[in-house]
């Protein structure tokens, strides 16, 4: 089925369009919001409530850039919004923080990738968010400043504090060597 | 949100990683969307079913339904006909009859059933202190109507009451006056007719003594009639006939099975995409399925058209299910090959449901709650000692209110649920054969029963057709309706 009859069906809420929307795209959406959220469950939770909001506004999407771009803004500020709801952003962060994290809290993986987002996940709720929508969604800093209704400073600095602690958390697990080129980097054994 | 170009190797390594990774949602996910989207669909169709099946059960018990009479009291039931003149006097019959209770003429219908009589005549019952007066004629009369009754009042002038003597099966009673003689007929024993041989029934002027005799012996015959019958009633109450509705209530534990069959031309056609052309066995080889408990329990309104033959319908609640043997595995993509008419369709699931290797053999379970209406016959063939044997047979049109199923992939390798592809309404047949005896004022049976959907679970698009059967045994009981 491509992608303009998904679009149709969804449109004229046909399940199986749907449903064919769903399974082509709620892997990637919930690794999105599994760097979000506090817990899989909670990532689950956003996924349900990102896909509602996408099959209730699709007949909105006008054709302008990728459909999965679409999607996944919407998921992102679905995600976005639940943090908010829960007031997770505001934390104070101790900079030690990831000299605290014992190499022993390393969860098995064989993926190099899923060991990578559980070490952005390691993050606090605040510089993930920062660092998610930066790094990862593209957003600039004062398209976050208004997401997360922020100062543009206060992401800039969150950013700059949380890409710092992410790396001393992927030097200690051994997943990237220190201060190396990204064609050095290290890929740890599967 | 734009592109970013201006990303370090640390952030383009983050960023590359993250893109790879992949996550698989839990099955509530989908189920938690799918509610909230679809679950005002569903309402309308229970609410129209439930109007449906309401309707269907009014509307028979409405037409055919042969005595109202069982489920309401008269209008007049208890209550006065019309205030009498009570200055005339009355009759030592109708005086006892009374008990005191003078100045009235009250009718009442009876509350046995016309068809439990033994007799053709319409029980009814007159209760007089006087006699009637010519203005109350055309209320009589009107009454009389009402009820239904036939009085066969014969005149003298005809050659049957003209006759000297009766005939065998006639008797003449003297009703109390002295004047007139009450043929009684009967059968075997039972009143058939009574006839009032009165030579003078011309309507005379009102107030005239002719026609004070009339009414008089109008009312004594009526009573008379009346007491005969209720006496014969009385003494032919244990051969009423029974009605010919029934109740009925049963319950059937079962066992649910399927078979599978599948369109060969659209898997072995290579334009259908990536499926399995090498398989030419049927796809029941390909998979393992066990056995389990069902049940369904309902309720049935049943007619007896004959003495061997009775018709029913009501409603009943079906719970199937059957397991199959599969393997949890890691997440795989799987593929349904859907026929959409013109063309061929597929969707791609990710699923960790294999049907053939994983690290862990698994049972799934595959479960249907439906609401169906039969609608059947009972035939019996044969009665020995006091059992009475059936065959039955119903269809059963069904509708499906919720269901947890797998279904299998294309290629016969993995299992995925995909409900947006089961089918809501469906068809049944069942057949039957059971035992019937009474005890304890009900009618009991049990027997063996087989059941088939014939209509696959799952839409005409899917190319494996899923047909249920169930073996059970039924048990039930049966209640006459008065």
């Amino acid at each position: 089925m491509n992608e303009d009859l998904i679009i149709d069906g969804c449109i004229h809420n046909n399940p199986v369009a749907q449903r064919e929307l769903y399974n082509r795209y709620s892997p990637k959406m919930l690794s999105v919001c599994y760097r979000f959220a506090p817990s899989r469950e909670d990532a689950e939770d956003m996924l349900q409530e990102g896909f509602i909001k996408v099959f209730t506004q699709v007949h909105t999407f006008q054709n302008k850039g990728a459909f999965e771009g679409w999607i996944r803004r919407i998921i992102v500020h679905t995600c976005i919004n639940v943090l908010k709801r829960n007031k997770k952003f505001n934390e104070n962060v101790d900079m030690d923080y990831a000299q605290h994290l014992s190499i022993r809290e390393t969860i098995p993986s064989i993926m190099q990738a899923k060991q990578v987002v559980d070490c952005i996940r390691l993050l606090p709720v605040g510089y993930r968010t920062v660092l998610n929508l930066y790094a990862l969604e593209g957003y600039s800093h004062r398209e976050i400043s208004e997401i997360m209704d922020i100062e543009e400073s206060t992401s800039r600095s969150q950013y700059t504090r949380a890409k710092a602690m992410l790396e001393q958390i992927l030097i200690k697990r051994r997943i990237i060597d220190k201060h190396v080129p990204k064609t050095e980097l290290v890929h740890t054994a599967i | 949100m734009k592109q970013r170009f201006d990303l370090d190797d640390f952030e383009s390594f983050l960023s590359e990683q993250a893109e790879q990774h992949r996550m698989y949602p839990s099955d509530r996910v989908w189920s938690g969307i799918r509610e909230s989207l679809h679950a005002n669909e569903k309402w309308p169709s229970l609410t129209f079913t439930a109007i449906l099946t309401t309707a269907l059960i009014a509307i028979t018990l409405t037409i055919f339904y042969p005595n109202r009479a069982l489920l309401e009291l008269p209008e007049n039931f208890g209550k006065s006909v019309t205030q009498m003149d009570t200055s005339s006097t009355e009759t030592a019959s109708v005086r006892e009859a009374n008990n005191g209770n003078a100045g009235k003429v009250s009718i009442y219908p009876s509350k046995v059933p016309v068809q439990h009589l033994q007799t053709p005549l319409q029980v009814i019952e007159i209760v007089l202190n006087t006699t009637f007066q010519p203005e109350n004629e055309k209320v009589l009369n009107d009454e009389i109507a009402k009820q239904d009754v036939e009085l066969d009042l014969v005149p003298a002038s005809t050659p049957e009451s003209e006759s000297t003597g009766l005939q065998d099966n006639v008797e003449a009673i003297n009703i109390g006056t002295g004047k007139e003689n009450l043929e009684v007929q009967k059968e075997d024993g039972l009143i058939t007719n009574l006839n009032y041989p009165s030579s003078h029934y011309s309507i005379d002027p009102p107030g005239s003594e002719q026609v004070k005799n009339n009414y008089e012996a109008l009312s004594q015959y009526a009573f008379i009639k009346s007491s005969l019958q209720y006496q014969n009633e009385a003494i032919n109450n244990k051969k009423v006939k029974p009605s010919r509705w029934s109740m009925q209530i049963y319950a059937t534990p079962s066992v649910s099975y399927r078979y599978l069959i599948e369109d060969k031309e659209k898997i072995t056609d290579p334009a259908s995409g990536p499926v399995a052309p090498h398989l030419t066995n049927s796809v029941n080889e390909f998979v393992r399925q066990q056995p389990k408990i069902g049940f369904e329990v309902g309720g049935a309104v049943l007619y007896k058209l004959a003495d061997n033959f009775r018709v029913k319908t009501g409603l009943q609640l079906n719970y199937r299910q059957y397991g199959i043997d599969a393997f949890a595995s890691s997440f795989q993509p799987a593929m349904l090959t859907l026929d959409r008419g013109n063309s061929l369709d597929s969707i791609v699931q990710y699923t960790n449901i294999s049907n053939q290797a994983g690290y862990k053999s698994i049972q799934l379970s595959n479960k249907y709650l439906q609401l169906a209406i039969p609608v059947g016959f009972d035939l019996r063939m044969a009665s020995m000692n006091k059992v009475d044997f059936y065959i039955s047979a119903a269809s059963q049109f069904t509708y499906q209110i919720a269901s947890s199923s797998y279904l299998l992939s294309s290629d016969f390798k993995n299992y995925m649920k995909q409900p947006d592809l089961n089918r809501k309404f469906n068809m049944n047949a069942a057949i039957e054969a059971f035992a019937s005896f009474e005890a304890g004022g009900v009618t009991w049976q049990a027997g063996p029963q087989i059941r088939y959907q014939l209509l696959p679970g799952t839409k005409n698009v899917y190319n494996i057709q899923e047909h249920l059967i169930d073996y059970g045994f039924k048990v039930g009981v049966v209640k006459n309706l008065k």
